[in-house]
């Protein structure tokens, strides 16, 4: 990076001190990953962002990781599936977290998981989110019956 | 606007995010906006093994809405001076 970029950033974190934009202009053009509140991992280089977090990537691939076959259980990822997706708009209240992805690194953990084509990792994926759609529901009807509120969004799936 | 001061009092000192799906983040605290997203240098993750990409990951911009706890060392914390604070806040909120 030349010394003018480097000062042009500095000039915009200075007169944007601690707002959302100068937390992520350091990522712009670098690849990121993004978890997004359905559950979803995008990986892609970001181009373009906004006070609120809406974000576009470019060149994105989306990842599901799965337990070992016939786990559900998400927390001990043996195999993962991805697919290609291209450019991504994400509007910002559905991004969980983001960060950038140090790309000499990136395929490490990869290296453990064995890889499934991503229609069966999807279509697997879904089952358990019903699952546990079925198993909050029953919850929340459990707690309201003791005039207890479940905090679960219908789309909170992370 | 209370706590958005506290935070930025924190900046630079290593903390623990707790997000609402229960995954646990350690890292530095390196900015926070009005709405409490907070940006981690260095991180960490020290319980969960479900999003095994952030090994790889340099930084981390965490949403405020999908945090439940930050955990921050008790010795970085004036309680004294924010119980002050938070008594001036609520005094000019009612007057």
């Amino acid at each position: 990076m030349s010394e003018t970029d480097s000062n042009v950033e500095d000039l915009y974190l200075e007169s944007y001190a601690f707002t959302t934009a100068a937390a992520i202009v350091g990522s712009v053009d670098r690849k990121i990953f993004v978890l997004l509140r359905d559950g979803r991992n995008l990986f892609g280089v970001l181009r373009t962002f906004d006070q609120f977090a809406n974000l576009v990537l470019q060149d994105t691939i989306e990842r599901i990781y799965l337990g070992s076959e016939g786990s559900d259980d998400l927390s001990k990822p043996e195999r993962f599936g991805e697919a290609y997706r291209g450019v991504f708009m994400v509007r910002g209240e559905n991004v969980v977290m983001m960060g950038e992805v140090d790309i000499d690194h990136e395929d490490e953990h990869l290296e453990v998981l064995s890889q499934i084509p991503f229609e069966v990792a999807e279509k697997e994926l879904k089952s358990i989110h019903k699952q546990k759609m079925k198993f909050e529901k029953a919850k929340t009807k459990k707690l309201l019956s003791k005039g207890l509120i479940n905090d679960f969004a219908k789309s909170d799936l992370y | 606007m209370l706590f958005f001061s506290f935070f930025k009092t924190l900046v630079d000192q290593e903390v623990v995010v707790e997000l609402k799906n229960d995954i646990e983040i350690k890292g530095v605290l390196k900015s926070v906006d009005q709405y409490l997203n907070l940006k981690l240098d260095n991180i960490s993750c020290t319980n969960e093994t479900k999003y095994p990409h952030l090994t790889s990951v340099k930084n981390l911009f965490i949403r405020g809405s999908t945090v439940r706890y930050v955990r921050i060392n008790p010795n970085a914390v004036d309680c004294t001076l924010l119980q002050d604070a938070s008594r001036r806040e609520a005094m000019q909120a009612a007057k």
